[in-house]
C-alpha cells in the first residue's frame, strides 16, 4: 500500500487522499471528494482513521475521518464519518443593546457547515472501467441574534436567537478508466445532486454552502514504476497536480509526495502545498501530511466577503488554516493475494468406479501450476469429483519454485459405497491452495464418470470386479463345496486347491453360456454376482467370476491376457494348484499341462490354465488353456515379448 | 543307464563369435528383439511320426496314451515317448528327428529357435516368476508335504520320466536344436527336481551355455552344480569351468 | 488480529472522547457601522415619556437630572407626501430641591423657577405652562400636572406667533436676562439639515426597512423610533438607535416585527443630528442641546 498525497482544489480537498491505482499502491481511503466515483483497488476490508490539528491562533485537534469500506467481488462499498469537517464562523453584526443598566451587549450570529457522514458505491465493470457514486450528508446551521421588543404592560428588548438548520446531501457520480495500465483518466461531477434541502430564509440562502455543479477531471500517471504523477481538473477553474513517489524498504514501503493546488477562490496562484510522508506494509500504512497556505490566514475576515463569495468547500476554503495530520489506514484481508494460478487442467483418466484404488497411484487430472511469487511456495492441490467424491480429496503436496511452472498431479479415491448404473459426464473441482482455507485458483472440468460395469480394458484392473464381489463370491463358493464336503474331506491336503477348482469350475458351467462377443463389450465387465445371474458373459466376465469365486475360498489365480496385436483379445485364468513340481504326476503325467511359478518364498508351485470360455468340462477348459498358453506364452515367448502378460490376483 | 554322448566341449579355437550375450547387454537389445521374433515367430508346428522301431508311446494332452503309429498325427502339447531298445522317427516342418531309446520329448521342443530366442526365453523364466504380493489372507491354505497312496498304476516314477526328458533334451541338444535343448533342459529340471542331482545332465547342459557364451548363466549354473555330491573328475571338471567362466566374465 | 481489532476501535474511541475539539471560528466582521439600540419606554402607556417628546422630538429624561436645559431645534415631519417644518427653542430652569412626585412615590419632575428674560436670536421667549402627562400607576389612570413654566418659542406652520426661525448649520444666539445677575450670552451652533428616507419592504412579520439621509459631519446622530398610539396619535418614543452619521442604515428586523397592531397605528422615524453641551456646575448644572430632526411617520404597513 502506499499512501499519496493529493489535494483537490476547490470541491475536493483531500486531507491525506490517496488514489493509487496501480497495483503497488492500494485505495482505500474514502475520499469522495477526489474520488466521487468511490473507485478502489481495495481487495477486502479497509479501515482508515485520520487525526489531525488545525493551526489557527489556538491548536484545535480532531478526528477528521473514520472510515470503513469493504469489497465484494466487482462491488466495493464504503462508509465514512467526518466530525472533523466543519467550518464555524462568527459574526458580530455590529448591533449591541443598551440595557437599563447600562450593560452593553453586542448581537452574534453564527454559521457552522458540517459534512457528518458519507457513503459510497462503486461498480468493477471490466479491467478497464469502473464507475460508482457517492453520497454525503451535510449540515448547516445559521444562528441569528435579533433585538426583539415584547410588548407587555411596558416595553423590553431581549436578544432573540433564531436558529435555521438545513440538512442536505450532495450525490456524485463519476468513471474511472484504464486505458492502460500506467494511466488512469476519471471524470466526475460534482454538486449534480443535492436533495432534502429545507428552504432558508432569504439572508441564510445566501450564506447556505455553494452548490454550483461542476465537473471535475483527472488524470494519474506513472511514468517509471515507483512514481505517480496526478493532475485534477475542475470546470471550475481550479486544479491541483502533485506527485507521489516511493521506495522499498524491508518488507514495506516508504512514500514521499507533494501536491500544490490552486483554488478560484485563493490566493495566491497556488494557494497552498500538501507534503506527505508515508510508510505502508501489507497490513497498515500511515501517512504524515500537512497542507501549508501560502497566504496569510487571518481569524478575523470581512463579512461582505464572506457573503459575497460564500463558502464551496468545508475543508479548504480562504478561511482554513495550515494543518498537519495523521492517518492510518489498516487493510484486513481476509481475502489473501493469490499465489499460484491453476493454468489449465487436463484429465488424462475417464473415472470407473470399480477401479476404486487405481486413482491412489494413477493421477486422473495433471494440472498446470504457475508460481505467481517471486519465492517457492508449497502448493496443495486437491480436487472433488461431482457424484464421486463427498469431499475435497487431497493429492500429494508439491513445492513451486518463483515463477516457474510445473505439472501437479490430482489423485482421487473412489470409496466403496459409490454406485453408479451408467455412464454419465459430471464435473471435477480442481483447487490449488498455498496457505488457509481458500484455494489460490481453481477450476472446473468435464470428467467422464463410467458406470459399474466399466473397464478401462486395462486387464490388471480386472482386480477390482474380481474382489469387489466376494461376499457374493464366497457365499456362492461355499454353497458349491458345501455338496462336495465328504469328497473334499478325504482328499490329501495338497490336492485340496486342485479339487475346490475343478468343482466349482464344474458347478459353475452348468448355469452359464459363453457370449463370445468380447469386442463388443470389452468395456463392459459384469461383476461375479451380475455374470451369475445373467447366466453368461464374455471372456472378460467369466475370467472374472471364475477369479473371484477361487480367490474368495483362498485360491490363488492369476489373470492372463493375450494382448494379440493383429488377433482378438483374450483372457482366461491361471490357478495355483498349490502342488509342488514333484506332486505333479497327482494330477497329470504330461508335464506339457502345467507351469512353474516361484511363491514369496522361492519354491516352485503348479499352476494351471484354465479356459473359462470353454464349458463343456474342466478338463476341456484346462486342455484348452494349456493349448493357448504354451503356444502364445512359451512358444510364441510371448510373456517375453509382453505380448500375453500374467496379473496376478492379489 | 546313461547314453550319453559326450558332447564337444569347444575348444578355444572354436569358439563361436561373441555375441553380448551377457544379462547386462541383454536387456539393452531386447527392444530390437523384440521387434525381429514377434515378426518371424510362426504358428506351432504339426510333426508325424514317420517311422517307429521298438515301441514308442504318446501322452497326449488329455493325459492319455496311445501307442505311436507310423503316420501318428503328433500334437504339440503331446510328450513322445521311445520305450527300451525302441527308436521313433518323427517329421514335419522341414525337421527330421530321430528320438532315441528311453527318451521323452515334448513335440513342442522340436524346433529351431536363434540364440536371441533363446535369450529371450531364458528371460521369460523370470516373468513367469514375477513375485506376488502377500496380502491375501482369504483363508491361505498352507501346502502340507506329502501323499497319499492311491492311483499308483497310473503314476510313472516321476523321477524315472524325468531322466528319459533329459534324455530327449540332449538328443535335442546332439540333434543341432542346442538352443531349444537349454530351454528344455531347464525345464525339466524345474519340473522334476530329482533330476537336478545328475550331475553329468547338468553338466552338459551348462556347457551348452558356455557354448552360446552365456557365460553368466553358465556360471551360475556351475556354482549350482558344485552343491552337488560330484565324483572327482566332475569335481575338477566344475572347478575348471568355473575359473574359466570368472576369466570371461571379468575380462568384459 | 482480534486483539490487534479490539485495541484499534479502542484507540479510537479514546480518541473521539478525547481529541474533538470544535475548530477555532473565523471571525466575520462587519465594515459596516455600528448599532446601538436603547430602549427608552419602557411603559408605552407612560406619558411621561412621551411628555418631552411630541413635537420637539426631544426626550428628557428626569432622572438625568439636569437643573437647566437649553434646547434649539429644527424640526421637520414627514407624513404621507407632505412635510412641514417647525422651529424650537426653549429653556426650562428647575428646582432641583423641589421635586413633583407621582402618586405612585415616582419622580415625575421637578418645579421649574423664572429666573430672568431669555431670548432666542434676539427675540424674546414667551413664558408658558410646562405640564406633564403621566400614569398613575395606582389608579392607572393618566393624570397632568404643572411643574411651572418654561420659557419658549415655537414656530410651526400655521402659528405665526413665536417668530423663531432655525438655521441650520449656523447657530442660534442665546440671551439669558436674569434678575439676579449678569446676563448670559452665548451662541448655539446648529448641525446641518438632515433630510432622510425611509423604505420599506414587506409586510406584517416580515418588514424590513431601511433608512436613508444626507449624511453629515461626524458627531451625535440618532435615530428615534417611535409608535403613534391609536386614536390619541401621541408618539411613544420606542427606541434609540445609535450609528454612524454615514447615511445608512437597516432597520434591525426585529424592532419592526411584534408591533402590537392594536395600540401602534404609526411609526415615527426621527432621524436626529444633534450637538449636545454638557456644563458641569454642580446643582446647577447646565444642558445645552441643538439638533437637527426629520420625523418620518408612516403608518405601519
Amino acid at each position: 500500500m502506499i499512501f499519496k498525497m493529493n489535494i483537490f482544489a476547490q470541491s475536493s480537498f483531500e486531507l491525506t487522499g490517496n488514489q493509487g491505482f496501480n497495483n503497488e499502491s492500494s485505495s482505500l481511503l474514502n475520499s469522495f471528494e477526489i474520488n466521487p466515483s468511490n473507485f478502489s483497488l481495495l481487495k477486502d476490508w479497509g479501515l482508515t482513521l485520520s487525526y489531525g490539528s488545525e493551526f489557527s491562533d489556538e491548536i484545535n485537534s480532531n478526528i477528521y475521518l473514520l472510515s470503513l469500506s469493504k469489497r465484494f467481488s466487482n462491488h466495493f462499498l464504503s462508509l465514512r464519518y467526518t466530525p472533523g469537517y466543519q467550518k464555524d464562523f462568527l459574526f458580530s453584526t455590529g448591533e449591541s443593546i443598551i440595557f437599563e443598566d447600562s450593560t452593553i451587549q453586542t448581537l452574534n450570529s453564527q454559521f457552522s457547515y458540517k459534512e457528518l457522514f458519507g457513503s459510497g458505491y462503486s461498480y468493477k465493470l471490466s479491467d478497464k472501467f469502473s464507475t460508482g457514486f457517492s453520497l454525503r450528508y451535510f449540515t448547516e446551521e445559521f444562528t441569528i441574534e435579533s433585538v426583539r421588543p415584547i410588548f407587555g404592560d411596558s416595553v423590553d428588548i431581549i436578544i432573540e436567537s433564531e436558529a435555521e438548520k438545513n440538512n442536505f446531501w450532495k450525490a456524485d457520480i463519476g468513471i474511472n478508466y484504464f486505458p492502460s495500465e500506467r494511466i488512469l483518466l476519471s471524470v466526475s461531477s460534482i454538486n449534480l445532486f443535492t436533495f432534502g434541502e429545507t428552504n432558508l430564509s432569504a439572508e441564510n440562502e445566501q450564506l447556505s454552502l455553494k452548490k454550483d455543479k461542476a465537473a471535475q477531471l483527472g488524470i494519474s500517471y506513472l511514468p517509471i514504476k515507483k512514481l505517480e504523477l496526478n493532475l485534477i481538473y475542475e470546470t471550475t477553474n481550479s486544479f491541483q497536480s502533485g506527485f507521489n513517489t516511493y521506495f522499498d524498504i524491508g518488507s514495506g514501503k516508504l512514500g514521499a509526495g507533494l501536491t500544490a493546488f490552486h483554488d478560484k477562490f485563493q490566493t495566491p496562484f497556488i494557494a497552498g502545498i500538501i507534503p506527505a510522508l508515508s510508510y505502508s506494509n501489507n497490513l497498515f500504512g500511515v501517512t504524515l501530511s500537512g497542507v501549508k497556505y501560502f497566504s496569510d490566514r487571518k481569524e478575523i475576515q470581512s463579512f461582505s466577503e464572506f457573503s459575497q463569495d460564500g463558502l464551496t468547500n468545508i475543508l479548504n476554503n480562504r478561511y482554513s488554516f495550515d494543518k498537519a495530520v495523521l492517518t492510518l489506514t489498516f487493510t484486513l484481508n481476509t481475502i489473501k493475494v493469490q499465489s499460484v494460478e491453476l493454468a489449465d487442467v487436463e484429465i488424462i483418466n475417464e473415472i470407473y468406479p470399480t477401479l476404486s484404488e487405481l486413482y491412489l497411484d494413477s493421477p486422473f487430472a495433471i494440472g498446470k501450476v504457475i508460481n505467481l511469487t517471486e519465492e517457492s511456495v508449497l502448493v496443495k492441490p486437491y480436487s472433488r469429483i461431482e457424484g464421486i467424491n463427498s469431499d475435497n480429496i487431497q493429492s500429494p503436496e508439491i513445492i513451486i519454485s518463483g515463477n516457474d511452472t510445473v505439472e501437479v498431479h490430482f489423485f482421487t479415491l473412489i470409496p466403496e459405497s459409490v454406485s453408479k448404473s451408467k455412464t454419465e459426464i459430471s464435473y471435477a473441482d480442481f483447487y490449488v491452495s498455498v496457505s488457509g482455507d481458500e484455494p489460490d485458483d481453481q477450476l472446473q472440468k468435464a470428467v467422464l464418470v463410467n458406470g459399474n460395469n466399466s473397464w478401462d480394458g486395462n486387464v490388471s484392473n480386472l482386480k477390482y470386479f474380481i474382489k469387489k464381489d466376494l461376499n457374493f463370491s464366497l457365499n456362492y463358493s461355499k454353497e458349491i463345496l458345501s455338496n462336495y464336503k465328504t469328497q473334499l474331506d478325504t482328499l490329501p491336503n495338497n490336492l485340496s486347491d486342485f479339487y475346490k477348482t475343478k468343482i466349482i469350475f464344474n458347478s459353475l458351467i452348468k448355469n452359464l453360456v459363453y457370449t463370445s462377443d468380447p469386442r463388443a463389450s470389452s468395456e463392459y465387465v459384469q461383476f461375479p454376482g451380475e455374470t451369475v445371474n445373467l447366466k453368461g458373459g464374455d471372456c472378460d466376465d467369466l475370467s472374472v467370476l471364475f477369479s473371484s469365486l477361487l480367490e474368495s475360498v483362498g485360491i490363488e489365480t492369476a489373470l492372463v491376457d493375450y494382448k494379440a496385436a493383429e488377433g482378438i483379445r483374450h483372457v482366461n485364468v491361471l490357478t495355483n494348484t498349490k502342488l509342488k513340481p514333484e506332486e505333479a504326476n497327482l494330477i497329470t503325467e504330461n508335464d506339457t499341462r502345467y507351469f512353474l511359478r516361484k511363491n514369496e518364498n522361492g519354491e516352485d508351485e503348479i499352476w494351471i490354465p484354465v479356459e473359462t470360455t470353454s464349458l463343456n468340462n474342466f478338463d476341456d477348459a484346462w486342455n484348452t488353456g494349456v493349448e493357448k498358453f504354451n503356444d502364445e506364452a512359451l512358444q510364441k515367448l510371448g510373456l517375453a515379448t509382453r505380448e500375453v502378460e500374467i496379473i496376478d490376483i492379489y | 543307464m546313461l547314453n550319453v554322448e559326450q558332447s564337444k566341449i569347444p575348444l578355444r579355437g572354436e569358439m563361436k563369435p561373441r555375441l553380448s550375450a551377457g544379462k547386462a547387454g541383454f536387456a539393452g537389445k531386447k527392444l530390437l528383439l523384440l521387434i525381429l521374433i514377434s515378426a518371424g515367430l510362426t504358428l506351432a508346428q504339426t510333426y508325424k511320426v514317420e517311422k517307429v522301431t521298438g515301441s514308442a508311446k504318446i501322452l497326449n494332452s488329455n493325459d492319455k496314451w496311445i501307442d505311436a503309429k507310423d503316420g501318428t498325427i503328433l500334437s504339440p502339447n503331446s510328450i513322445l515317448v521311445a520305450e527300451d531298445n525302441s527308436s521313433v522317427k518323427v517329421s514335419g516342418n522341414g525337421i527330421n528327428f530321430t528320438l532315441k531309446e528311453s527318451s521323452a520329448l515334448s513335440i513342442s521342443s522340436l524346433k529351431q529357435m536363434t540364440l536371441d530366442e533363446l535369450l529371450l526365453a531364458l528371460a521369460m523364466e523370470d516373468m513367469m516368476n514375477a513375485p506376488r504380493k502377500k496380502e491375501n489372507n482369504n483363508g491361505k491354505t498352507t501346502a502340507v508335504y506329502g501323499t497319499k497312496e492311491g492311483a499308483a498304476d497310473k503314476i510313472i516314477h516321476s523321477d524315472d520320466f524325468g531322466i528319459k526328458r533329459l534324455n530327449g533334451a540332449l538328443q535335442l541338444a546332439e540333434s543341432g536344436f542346442k538352443e531349444s535343448a537349454v530351454v528344455t533342459a531347464k525345464e525339466i529340471f524345474r519340473k522334476y527336481p530329482e533330476t537336478k542331482k545328475k550331475a553329468d545332465y547338468r553338466i552338459y547342459f551348462a556347457d551348452l551355455l558356455y557354448e552360446f557364451d552365456l557365460y553368466e548363466e553358465a556360471y551360475d549354473e556351475f556354482t549350482s552344480i558344485k552343491e552337488l555330491k560330484l565324483s572327482d573328475q566332475e569335481k575338477s571338471e566344475v572347478e575348471n569351468k568355473l575359473l574359466l567362466l570368472n576369466k570371461r566374465i571379468v575380462n568384459k | 488480529m482480534k486483539h490487534f481489532t479490539k485495541y484499534l476501535i479502542l484507540f479510537i474511541i479514546l480518541l473521539m472522547i478525547n481529541g474533538c475539539d470544535k475548530p477555532a471560528p473565523t471571525e466575520l466582521v462587519q465594515e459596516e457601522d455600528p448599532l446601538e439600540i436603547e430602549l427608552i419606554t419602557k411603559d408605552t402607556e407612560d406619558e411621561l415619556y412621551s411628555s418631552g417628546y411630541d413635537s420637539t422630538g426631544v426626550v428628557y429624561n428626569p432622572s438625568r437630572g439636569f437643573a437647566n436645559i437649553i434646547t434649539v431645534s429644527g424640526i421637520k415631519t414627514s407624513y404621507r407626501n407632505s412635510t412641514f417644518s417647525t422651529s424650537h427653542a426653549q429653556a426650562i430652569f428647575f428646582d432641583k430641591s423641589s421635586q413633583v412626585l407621582s402618586p405612585d412615590g415616582r419622580l415625575i419632575g421637578f418645579h421649574t423657577r423664572i429666573l430672568g428674560n431669555v431670548d432666542f436670536n434676539t427675540k424674546s421667549a414667551k413664558l408658558r405652562e410646562f405640564r406633564i402627562w403621566f400614569k398613575d400607576r395606582i389608579t392607572g389612570n393618566i393624570k397632568d400636572t404643572l411643574l411651572g413654566f418654561r420659557h419658549i418659542l415655537h414656530h410651526k406652520p400655521l402659528n405665526q406667533d413665536d417668530n423663531f426661525n432655525f438655521r441650520y448649520n449656523s447657530s442660534v444666539s442665546f440671551d439669558f436676562d436674569p434678575v439676579i445677575g449678569n446676563p448670559v450670552h452665548f451662541n448655539i451652533p446648529t448641525p446641518s439639515e438632515i433630510n432622510g428616507l425611509i423604505r420599506f419592504e414587506g409586510q406584517g412579520n416580515n418588514l424590513a426597512g431601511s433608512i436613508s439621509w444626507n449624511a453629515g459631519a461626524p458627531g451625535h446622530f440618532e435615530i428615534i423610533i417611535g409608535g403613534s398610539h391609536r386614536g390619541n396619535h401621541k408618539v411613544f418614543p420606542l427606541y434609540r438607535l445609535k450609528t454612524r452619521d454615514d447615511g445608512r442604515l437597516e432597520i434591525p428586523k426585529g424592532l419592526l416585527n411584534h408591533i402590537p397592531l392594536n395600540r401602534f397605528e404609526r411609526f415615527v422615524f426621527s432621524i436626529i443630528r444633534k450637538n449636545e453641551f454638557h456644563i458641569e456646575n454642580n446643582d446647577n448644572d447646565l444642558f445645552i442641546l441643538s439638533q437637527s430632526i426629520h420625523s418620518l411617520v408612516v403608518d405601519i404597513p
